[in-house]
């Protein structure tokens, strides 16, 4: 095999960094199989020298894990459901329907993107307690509803459907709901499935919300339990953060490896121009 | 099929504008009340003084203005938040564009398995990075203290000082949104024709000059957007790794537009304040976002 | 009875008139070509007949009742489109039966249908293969299938053939033709082939800018040219057009006057508008080495050899001009004649309109 120098240099600075991003999570995975005393006393060895389940166990004394994992779960699926059924039907109405200001009204939706979460987070909270939802999973999940990420993407999905197809529809009088059922959801759905993988994993992951929202240990998601590990040194049980910082990455790593092609396929098609 | 009155176009164009009410809707609804309503209500409350809880709001005109502008606190808050800006625009979007470049047209075989792999955390949780991260950079019992270590290198408390503390936490953003943007940047790279490209070669062009006539004004759309996304989404990033963390400290000097605002509202009550600086932070957003406008959303414009 | 009309109908895209005030008769059962070359309109009014396009003014009429209003879904038309417009996910027989389920005809009828289908277009046992899985020519035939199973009252073709093989074409043309006559629907088919048109169509519109230039039968639009622009477009290679000076004698060619023929002489002096250009295809003509009467001295520069045939190229009048032969039998280094025959001359006159032709020849 031909050893292409000038190509081997750019793979080295590729693996560096690749070293550098995978690093962090291989530490953790590896820390949360230390022990307390092994963990602190530092180094940069991924093999645990005498490696050990008991964080895991001790997890389970400190929290009520499985009711914590069942909130994040929970949530995150009610908002993916929503923003992925909200998303098709508004971009099915941008693409195949015409109506007065329809560049107006999708504008005004995808600048909403540009919008930081501090010049809105005061008057959803009012209108939280308003409601009562304050300290409540179903209203922390509220204001995550509004993302217009899902009606771009599945725009741009849809737009690539080409028009003769529709024009056959047109022909034969079908309908938009039959339209939408049997021709154009079946043409974007790995679009589909791969939003809704990324949805999901953002809720999982999703801090600002449950922060402002949530107080009680009983409505936390898992953002909010790892927290409590965080004390201004780092101090407290290392072993045991790490532990659950590696259980809540596992659902996403998981979805990812199973659906990966799909997810990296449609976000590199999508594109910006196109 | 037999030809037959039934259905006319007019009726439909009706009929659609009524369909499309109702297909967007749900979404209008939830954008109105937890996007632009809330939205005017802050740029209302940055006029008012009031503690989100007392049944009594006092106008005070633009005095929440004027107390924000000669707070030296808001200009340290203003410094830090540029200093992020360029710290991220450096390492999420300089960094990634070059390696999308590399990966594209320097490499020939075995490079798709870097796009995949460099995703990934992407997918970690902004908690997770900051906690992880916080351990790596522990001074005392971090793998990067003991590496410094054996190298006869004290590393500092960067949770105490001013300029470390920015850096580190600007990491946790990049960490997250690298990936993500890699991905992005790359796609755009490939719509570059690679019969340029191999002109270019022929013509014996220098990497560096490739880049920047060629590569560069070719996916300018894409690195514009991705440009943008990346200060606009890094500095609401930061704030996780800060309220995790530093929580501004020490003395604000982790403290950024989008913290500070969060601290004055739910900390220190003063939501007038808090309105003040949102809307400033909104001012700076909406020229990132007519600056993308011009570049990016013309193209789109035109396939309207 | 016309089964279509379209009267006076304008498209406008934006400020620019693509169709001009087109009046057209389509008559029931017919096979009836647009035929044109890229932009010239025909896709646009087969578009607006069918409704996927609007009409900006003027009046349609779909048997009888004015259809500008009527929903596509609801004018009794099947379309074949020139990608073919197959939906990817679903199966050969999904595909085909697609129309049919929208519309609710019972299964057992779409069952029938969609074998009976399959069975005329060559395809049985491919009815559960998806699109990607097929050749182009079969996939051709199911868009072909897709209109036909719909039994409607027009059958439209929107270049159906343009991106299949060349051999393939020849065969398909056949098909069309063959199904045309089983189930007697309105055949409007656009294409941009002069081959597909004078061989499939029953009669031909020959479109230039949005404007019928000839409406008529193959032969009369072949043989008997309205104007410049059909004479020149049809036909391969292209009715030569040689600049002319009508005298009483004859007309001059390369300096010769050649006779007109007697039945000539007494049209062109009764016609309205001079003539000054003659039309003559390459092939009506003969090249010699000998000098007869109503020969043209004419120098050949270029030879062409095609192997079935051999084209000769040659100025007239200063314009250049083709002649086809079966064989190449002409030495260049005699002096060479060319006779065009009196009897497949065509005139035209400064506008571009066909003088006419003598009232003792055959109507086609």
């Amino acid at each position: 095999m031909k050893i292409d120098w000038a190509e081997w240099k750019w793979h080295i600075l590729f693996l560096l960094v690749l070293g550098v991003m995978l690093y962090p999570i291989l530490f953790a995975v590896s820390t949360s199989f230390k022990s307390m005393p092994e963990a602190f006393s530092g180094g940069a060895h991924l093999i645990p020298h005498e490696p050990t389940a008991s964080a895991y166990v001790r997890v389970l004394d400190v929290l009520p894990f499985f009711h914590i994992l069942s909130n994040t779960f929970i949530v995150a699926s009610i908002v993916t459901a929503f923003k992925l059924c909200t998303g098709v039907l508004a971009a099915y109405a941008f693409v195949f329907l015409d109506f007065r200001g329809k560049k107006w009204v999708y504008f005004a939706l995808i600048s909403t993107i540009f919008i930081p979460f501090t010049v809105i987070m005061i008057p959803n909270y009012i209108t939280l307690s308003k409601m009562g939802l304050v300290d409540n999973l179903f209203g922390m999940a509220l204001p995550q509803l509004a993302d217009a990420t899902g009606i771009f993407l599945l725009r741009q999905h849809m737009k690539g459907i080409p028009k003769a197809l529709m024009e056959v529809a047109d022909l034969e009088g079908a309908s938009h709901w039959s339209r939408m059922r049997s021709i154009v959801i079946p043409l974007v759905r790995p679009a589909i499935l791969s939003i809704g993988i990324i949805f999901f994993i953002n809720s999982w992951n999703e801090y600002v919300w449950p922060a402002l929202m949530i107080k009680s240990q009983e409505n936390y998601t898992l953002s909010l339990a790892l927290q409590m590990f965080v004390s201004a040194e780092g101090g407290t049980d290392i072993p045991v953060a790490m532990a659950v910082s590696t259980l809540t990455m596992l659902l996403p790593l998981i979805l990812y490896a199973v659906c990966q092609k799909f997810i990296i396929g449609t976000f590199a098609q999508s594109g910006i121009k196109g | 099929m037999k030809t037959g009155a039934g259905r006319t176009l007019t009726a439909r164009k009706w009929q659609e504008r009524r369909l499309a009410a109702v297909l967007i809707a749900p979404a209008l609804i939830v954008f109105l009340l937890f996007m632009f309503w809330p939205l005017v209500y802050t740029m209302y409350l940055s006029f008012f003084d009031w503690n989100m809880v007392s049944p009594k709001m006092i106008a005070v005109g633009f005095d929440n203005y004027l107390q924000v502008m000669q707070d030296p606190v808001m200009w340290q808050i203003m410094r830090n938040t540029v200093v992020y800006l360029l710290l991220l625009v450096f390492f999420s979007f300089a960094v990634p564009y070059v390696m999308a470049f590399v990966n594209t047209f320097m490499m020939k075989k075995g490079k798709d398995i870097y796009k995949t792999l460099l995703f990934v955390p992407s997918l970690i949780s902004l908690v997770v990075g900051a906690i992880v991260l916080q351990w790596i950079f522990n001074p005392l019992t971090g793998p990067i203290g003991a590496l410094a270590a054996m190298v006869g290198i004290t590393m500092p408390t960067w949770s105490k000082t001013a300029g470390l503390v920015i850096f580190v936490i600007s990491l946790v953003a990049v960490y997250k949104a690298f990936g993500y943007n890699f991905l992005i940047l790359l796609s755009g790279m490939s719509s570059v024709s690679e019969e340029l490209i191999e002109a270019a070669r022929l013509e014996k062009a220098p990497a560096r000059s490739i880049f920047s006539k060629i590569v560069v004004p070719l996916t300018s759309s894409s690195a514009v957007y991705i440009l943008i996304m990346c200060m606009v989404q890094g500095i609401q990033y930061v704030f996780t790794p800060i309220k995790v963390l530093t929580q501004g400290g020490p003395n604000n000097a982790s403290s950024n537009l989008i913290y500070h605002a969060y601290e004055t509202a739910f900390t220190y009550y003063e939501t007038g304040i808090s309105s003040v600086v949102s809307v400033v932070t909104l001012l700076l957003f909406v020229v990132l976002l007519y600056l993308e406008f011009k570049y990016v959303e013309e193209e789109v414009y035109y396939e309207n | 009875m016309h089964s279509i009309v379209l009267e006076n109908v304008t498209k406008r895209f934006g400020d620019t008139v693509v169709i001009d005030r087109l009046n057209l008769q389509i008559r029931k059962g017919e096979r009836l070509i647009l035929l044109g070359s890229s932009g010239c309109g025909k896709s646009t009014i087969l578009r607006m007949i069918s409704g996927l396009e609007t009409i900006s003014d003027g009046t349609l009429y779909l048997n009888g009742t004015v259809a500008n209003d009527i929903d596509p879904g609801d004018r009794g038309v099947a379309m074949v489109f020139q990608n073919y417009a197959l939906f990817p996910h679903m199966t050969i027989a999904e595909n085909i039966s697609y129309g049919l389920r929208i519309r609710k005809v019972a299964e057992d009828e779409i069952r029938r249908r969609i074998d009976k289908a399959l069975e005329l277009l060559r395809l049985t046992g491919l009815a559960d293969r998806l699109p990607k899985q097929l050749s182009g020519g079969q996939r051709q035939r199911v868009a072909l299938a897709r209109a036909l199973v719909n039994q409607a009252d027009f059958f439209f073709l929107d270049e159906p053939l343009s991106n299949l093989d060349a051999q393939l074409r020849a065969h398909a043309r056949k098909e069309l033709v063959k199904i045309h006559e089983m189930y007697g629907q309105t055949f409007l088919y656009v294409t941009h082939d002069q081959i597909e048109a004078m061989t499939v169509g029953q009669r031909i519109a020959v479109l230039d800018q949005g404007k019928v230039q000839m409406l008529d039968t193959p032969q009369r639009v072949y043989h008997r040219p309205a104007n410049r622009f059909v004479a020149t477009f049809i036909g391969s290679p292209a009715m030569n057009m040689i600049p002319v000076r009508y005298t009483n004698e004859g007309i001059v060619l390369n300096e010769v006057t050649v006779a007109h023929s007697a039945d000539w002489r007494q049209h062109l002096g009764a016609a309205a508008s001079e003539p000054t250009e003659m039309g003559i295809r390459p092939e009506h003509v003969e090249l010699t080495n000998e000098a007869v009467s109503g020969a043209v001295p004419v120098k050949v520069d270029y030879v062409e050899d095609y192997g079935n045939r051999v084209a000769y190229y040659f100025a007239v009048n200063g314009v250049e001009t083709v002649a086809v032969a079966p064989m190449h039998t002409i030495s260049s280094d005699v002096p060479t004649y060319w006779v065009p025959n009196a009897h497949r001359l065509h005139f035209f006159a400064q506008d571009g309109v066909n003088v006419g032709y003598p009232s003792t020849w055959e109507k086609l």
